[in-house]
C-alpha cells in the first residue's frame, strides 16, 4: 500500500478551498467554512504525531 | 511546529488562525491533546480525505500509517513517559513522501496563499506568512507556491 493515493492537481491559488470538517485532537470537529467566517485560515498540511 | 508556534500569537493577533491537518487517526489525537500542548487545533485526517482533496501527494502514507498503528501500544506507553511520539516522515518510513503543503484561505472561500514541498522541507518563514494576512487587507495576494520559488 505505497501508492500515489492522489492523481488530483494541487488546489491553485484563487481556486476555491474544499470545504471540510475533521475531528481535532482538542475536542469536538472544525469546519473550515464556519472558521473563515472569523478571519483568514492557515491550513498546514504535515503528518503530525503518529 | 516549533516555528509555528512561536508565529501563532503574531498569525492571532492579525486576525488569522492555524489549522494543522494531520494524518494522525482521530483515536489518537486527544491522546496528543492530553499530553502535549497543541497552539492551534490539531486536525485528524487519518483517512487521507482532505489531503487528496487538497491535490496532495501522500505517497506510502498508508504503509506508514499501518506501521504507526501497529506500535500503538508502544506510543501509548512512550506518551504516558512522557516520550515525544515520532514525527512521520522522520520517523523509519522512508519511503514515504508525503508532501507538506500550507495553504491560505481568505473569508472568500478562496487560497491565496499556497506553498507545497516535500516532508523534509521547513515551511515558510513567519514573515512570509504575515506578509500573507496582510496582502489580504491590501487587495494584493503574494502568490508563495513551491518552496523553489519563495
Amino acid at each position: 500500500m505505497s501508492e500515489v493515493m492522489t492523481n488530483a492537481k494541487p488546489v491553485e491559488i484563487g481556486d476555491p478551498a474544499p470545504h471540510f470538517s475533521l475531528p481535532s485532537a482538542q475536542g469536538g470537529v472544525v469546519t473550515l467554512d464556519q472558521t473563515i467566517q472569523n478571519g483568514p485560515v492557515f491550513l498546514w498540511f504535515s503528518p503530525g504525531m503518529v | 511546529m516549533a516555528q509555528l508556534r512561536l508565529g501563532h500569537p503574531e498569525i492571532k493577533r492579525r486576525g488569522a488562525e492555524i489549522f494543522h491537518v494531520t494524518l494522525t487517526p482521530p483515536a489518537l489525537g486527544p491522546l496528543y491533546a492530553r499530553r502535549f500542548t497543541l497552539p492551534f487545533p490539531y486536525l485528524c485526517d487519518g483517512d487521507l480525505a482532505v489531503y487528496r482533496r487538497y491535490g496532495l501527494t501522500t505517497k506510502g502514507a498508508l504503509a506508514a500509517l499501518r506501521t504507526g498503528l501497529e506500535s500503538f501500544p508502544r506510543i501509548v506507553t512512550g506518551i504516558v513517559k512522557g516520550e515525544q511520539p515520532s514525527l512521520l516522515p522522520y520517523s523509519s518510513t522512508e519511503k514515504m513522501t508525503t508532501e507538506q503543503a500550507i495553504f491560505l484561505v481568505a473569508q472568500d472561500g478562496r487560497v491565496s496563499f499556497r506553498y507545497i514541498a516535500d516532508g523534509h522541507a521547513p515551511v515558510p518563514p513567519n514573515e512570509t506568512l504575515l506578509r500573507a494576512v496582510d496582502a489580504l487587507s491590501s487587495g494584493f495576494p503574494i502568490a508563495g507556491s513551491k518552496q523553489s520559488e519563495i
